[in-house]
């Protein structure tokens, strides 16, 4: 076509009216038949929807951060075995400065051995998982020494032998003393200062044929992490008395590793793993023994996440409502912007950038809304959690990166819910809609 | 260039009705010199509004040939069309030509902005049109709070804030009571003497009719009568 020099750009005036069209349900030229709602509701739903993605979120990761911390006050980082199967590995103090040097982000090593036994008190027996520990080392690949129930005490006190009570009195003669989770001493009645009987569940070919080992010793402290699985099913012994036990003087079950960024275990044990793999050991990193459980938490916040989402997304399709009924009630006006010279696709654009915005101001209110509420309850103690979370706010550890993800997902939602309102006002025929004919 | 503003032969728009073909226009031809004032009278239905949408390039025609200032205006994209529109044709309808969230004022200076214009430039030049159809102290106003009269003076102001080659007007006092009605017959005689744009106006008033210089009449898609030739 001739005269058509440049093409126009329509950009102000599709700025214009989008910031007209979207306030003007607020200001005091309100039209009576546009509802202020018309806007608000759209807004609001998916504000509902990111605050609920906020919060929720943040104190389902605060939780499971807990958990996992409770975990690892146990559970050691990484620990060494063998390759395959369940067998033990020559004690060696070599082996224990070559894995230290094997990567920067170990801290420290320790050696362990474990075992299943039976533990018997005066009243009754109970299952148990025993681990010999290193007193000197263990310290710095186990971190809970703040959880013993003792206080002062710590690893390197299962050194000592110490001398059982008997009803308040102290008996002859000492045995190595052990720590156990609270719950499982509990479960049989003993007491601080109690003699008790570790007993094997390997029958021994003695010469008295198969009496199972045993070997007394006395309860030093107890500990409670609050990570059940623990606290009812460890006790610890210094490393020698377990060998003795075992009848595995010169062997380790495994060796214990701290590093510097525990969540960063799986990917350093991969590669402990292969430079170790010569050697027929490999690295095994807590998030392998927890498996199910970090699993089940993982599933958990998916499962919560696609509800969330799903709240969202309801919020949009009330933004395709609030646009469908715009176009329809604003077709004269279109067809009188496009007898103007408004292109086509710049109709489509006012509708999709009306969409976008409504999705923007929801987005940034949600976000604050949970922000501000996530304050709240972290610092607020809740009269409702005062058992789990005495005295304290729940703990809430906030996911940018989520956030950055559910706030990216709820504008391409809102645009994507303005597709078909953007459409429709495309569709607009000029010429019908401003003859009287198309009432 | 040519001098004439409008050159139309041979337009036909045919609408199918099932079976039947609807001829709202059955080959029109005529030439509109630039500067001219013509009005189009005919009884309803005759295919009035139909030609204006077609010589505005709001709407296509069937089979024909058109030009405005030298221009075809079918030949483009949607783009190349708007763009025309935009610079080249101001419409001016019956009634609810403007935008009611916006000022009058606003409205004027909306296809200035659509062209992409300097917006103090264009608010100014805005302003002195308002001034011109005697609407000077009514800038911020919103349509709601304006007549009828009112209503197609901003009108007519907004469709000639991109000095186009023509402006079409399609019964523009269709609406309004007689005084209201002689005063934007008196106003379009006005602008078509002071600033020499080319004006096709439809119209049911007889009286208006016959004071412009030229008058088509249709009927049944056809021209009937032209005072002009
Ligand atoms: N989309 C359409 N489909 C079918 N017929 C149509 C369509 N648009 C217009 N027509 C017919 O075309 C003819 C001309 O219509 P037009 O609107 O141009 O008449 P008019 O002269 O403007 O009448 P009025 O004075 O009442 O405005 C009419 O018979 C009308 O019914
Ligand atoms: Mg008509």
């Amino acid at each position: 076509m001739e005269g058509n020099h440049q093409p126009r750009s329509g950009s102000a005036a599709i700025w214009f009216l989008l910031k007209r069209y979207l306030l003007s349900s607020w200001g005091k030229r309100r039209r009576k038949t546009q509802s202020p709602l018309g806007v608000a509701l759209p807004v609001a739903g998916i504000a509902v929807g990111v605050c609920a993605f906020t919060v929720i979120l943040s104190v389902m990761g605060g939780f499971v951060q807990g958990l996992k911390k409770r975990i690892l006050v146990v559970e050691p980082h990484i620990e060494i075995v063998v390759r395959e199967g369940f067998g033990r590995i020559p004690a060696k103090t070599d082996l224990l400065k070559q894995i230290a040097g094997l990567s920067d982000q170990i801290l420290s090593v320790s050696p362990f051995i474990k075992t299943d036994v039976i533990l018997q008190s005066r009243k009754k027996p109970i299952t148990a998982l025993l681990w010999g520990i290193d007193t000197a080392t263990a310290d710095r690949t186990m971190g809970f020494k703040s959880y013993l129930s003792v206080a002062d005490a710590s690893l390197s006190d299962l050194e000592k032998d110490v001398r059982p009570e008997v009803n308040g009195k102290t008996a002859e003669g000492g045995f190595p003393s052990m720590i156990g989770g609270e719950t499982l001493l509990e479960a049989i009645d003993a007491e601080l200062g109690e003699r008790l009987t570790l007993v094997s569940t390997q029958p021994d070919e003695g010469l008295g044929g198969f009496v199972p080992a045993q070997q007394p010793v006395v309860v030093y402290s107890s500990f409670k992490t609050g990570s059940v699985t623990h606290d009812s099913k460890i006790i610890f012994t210094r490393m020698d008395v377990a060998q003795k036990f075992l009848d595995a003087e010169d062997e380790w079950s495994g060796i214990q590793v701290a590093l510097k960024e525990p969540l960063e275990a799986e990917t350093i044990a991969a590669d402990l793993s292969r430079k170790l793999a010569s050697e027929n050991l490999r690295a095994k990193a807590w998030t392998e023994s927890n498996k199910a459980l970090l699993k089940a938490l993982k599933l958990e916040r998916w499962g919560m996440s696609f509800v969330l989402y799903m709240v969202i997304l309801v919020g949009c399709f009330s933004i395709t409502i609030t646009l469908v009924l715009a176009v329809r009630r604003k077709a004269r006006e279109m067809a009188i912007l496009r007898s103007l010279g408004l292109r086509r696709t710049d109709l489509g654009l006012l509708y999709l950038f009306k969409g976008a915005s409504i999705g923007l101001l929801g987005v940034v209110s949600g976000l604050c809304a949970g922000l501000i509420i996530l304050q709240f309850v972290s610092h607020v103690p809740l009269p409702l959690l005062q058992d789990a979370y005495s005295g304290r706010g729940l703990p809430v550890l906030i996911s940018w990166r989520d956030l950055l993800m559910v706030s990216i997902g709820s504008l391409l939602l809102s645009v994507a819910a303005s597709v078909w309102p953007a459409i429709e006002v495309m569709r607009i025929d000029p010429v019908e809609t401003l003859s009287d004919r198309a009432v | 260039m040519s001098q004439n503003a409008v050159e139309i032969s041979d337009l036909q728009k045919i609408y199918p009705m099932g079976e039947l073909q609807l001829e709202a226009l059955a080959g029109v031809s005529f030439t509109v010199a630039a500067g001219e004032c013509l009005a189009i009278v005919g009884e309803s239905g005759s295919g009035k509004s139909t030609l204006l949408h077609i010589v505005g390039a709001l709407d296509s025609p069937t089979k024909g040939q058109v030009r405005v200032g030298g221009m075809n205006p079918f030949t483009g994209s949607d783009r190349e069309v708007s763009h025309f529109r935009n610079r080249h044709i101001g419409f001016v309808f019956q009634h609810n030509n403007l935008l009611p969230e916006f000022s009058a004022l606003e409205n004027v200076v909306m296809p200035g902005l659509i062209a992409g214009g300097e917006p103090e430039a264009t608010g100014k030049r805005a302003t002195a049109l308002l001034e011109r159809v005697g609407l000077g102290k009514r800038l911020g106003h919103f349509p709601g709070q304006l007549s009828g009269g009112e209503q197609q003076r901003v009108a007519i102001a907004r469709a000639l804030i991109n000095q186009p080659v023509l402006v079409l007007a399609d019964e523009p006092s269709g609406n309004l009571d007689s005084r209201n009605a002689a005063n934007i017959h008196q106003l379009f005689a006005e602008i078509n003497r002071e600033l020499k744009t080319t004006l096709l106006v439809v119209t049911h008033n007889q009286e208006f009719a016959h004071s412009l210089p030229r008058r088509i009449e249709m009927r049944d898609g056809r021209i009937i009568g032209d005072s002009g030739r």
